[in-house]
């Protein structure tokens, strides 16, 4: 009984902790993942795909209006 | 949100040596809700509307959230503060600004140069001439051709926004993208000479005078919003413009920015 809920407990905090974990993979020194932009407010920019920005640098930026 | 009249202020520094950026919003805004939201803010920036197209950059738990990419490819940095020295330093890799690749090819250095300098048209011959004389020299041949594709890139996205402009008849915007395509920078090109034609030809317009001296107010009226607490008051004068300018872009202009302010 006292192994069945040390089991159920490791889950859930495993269950827990996982978002977090795949949220903060470390992606730097890795080559940069493919990206299309999609949708824009305004007009887009010219370039709006990793391979058409290739060379520059790119900021990505999250952010919201709340 | 604090930071992105700064972002917007970077963007407009650099965007022209190689930054590229990209603010995602991230709670769900529309395309309604966004806009007057932004221009209220003279954001002008990419703005991006939900994550679909950067789903395999995963971002942290809350907001605000970066990447920076560096020109090799890789991802120099990701978190929520200190993006700004990554991006300064990343900026600083970048021999060619807007060429769009770390090296060239010691043949196209000089057409690489000139491009970095400001003079694409000098870029585009010098890479034209090195492209005859390398027949079988296939990477030769590739680095001549990517920044001879990069010049005509660069030249048809201004004349892009030039149409666009034209369309919206934010011919001050207009005026301010022919001159850039009709001066120096793109002088011999073909579309460089028809610029300079086309900047004429509206520069003789009385339609299009009007229109300009429209916006040039309209931007008097904003700028003295700025000094005014209340937004009645900043209405109140959007709506006299309205009234005085109607007919004008920038009359509708004044117009959808007051019905932003009452949202």
């Amino acid at each position: 009984m006292l192994g069945l809920k040390k089991g159920l407990l490791v889950a859930l905090i495993a269950a827990a902790v996982a978002p977090v974990m795949w949220a903060q993979t470390n992606m730097v020194g890795q080559d940069a993942p493919a990206f299309d932009a999609g949708e824009f407010v305004g007009e887009a920019p010219a370039a709006t795909t990793m391979d058409q920005c290739r060379g520059d640098v790119v900021f990505i930026y999250y952010w919201g209006t709340r | 949100m604090k930071a992105l009249p700064s972002l917007n202020a970077l963007w407009q520094t650099n965007k022209d040596k190689g930054l590229h950026v990209f603010l995602v919003e991230s709670q769900g805004g529309t395309r309604d809700s966004l806009t007057p939201w932004l221009q209220q803010r003279k954001i002008t920036a990419p703005v991006v509307i939900g994550r679909g197209g950067f789903g395999s950059y995963a971002g942290g738990g809350g907001l605000p959230y970066a990447f920076v990419i560096g020109p090799d490819g890789k991802v120099a940095f990701q978190g929520s503060s200190g993006y700004l020295g990554e991006i300064n330093k990343q900026l600083e890799r970048i021999k060619y600004p807007g060429l769009g690749k770390l090296e060239v090819v010691s043949e196209c250095t000089k057409a690489a140069e000139a491009f970095a300098k400001g003079d694409f048209a000098g870029a585009r011959e010098q890479a034209i001439k090195v492209k005859e004389k390398a027949v079988d020299k296939e990477d030769v041949i590739a680095d001549a051709d990517h920044i001879i594709n990069r010049v005509d890139a660069r030249a048809a996205t201004l004349r892009k926004e030039i149409d666009d402009a034209k369309a919206k008849r934010r011919y001050h915007e207009a005026f301010a993208k022919l001159e850039e395509l009709s001066g120096k920078g793109y002088k011999g090109m073909d579309v460089s000479t028809a610029a300079a034609e086309e900047l004429k030809e509206l520069k003789r317009d009385k339609d299009v005078g009007k229109e300009v001296k429209a916006w040039n107010d309209l931007q008097k009226v904003v700028d003295g919003n700025e000094k005014l607490k209340s937004d009645a008051d900043k209405q109140k004068a959007l709506n006299k413009f309205y009234e005085k300018n109607e007919g004008t872009a920038a009359a509708d202009e004044a117009k959808k920015l007051a019905e932003g302010m009452g949202s």
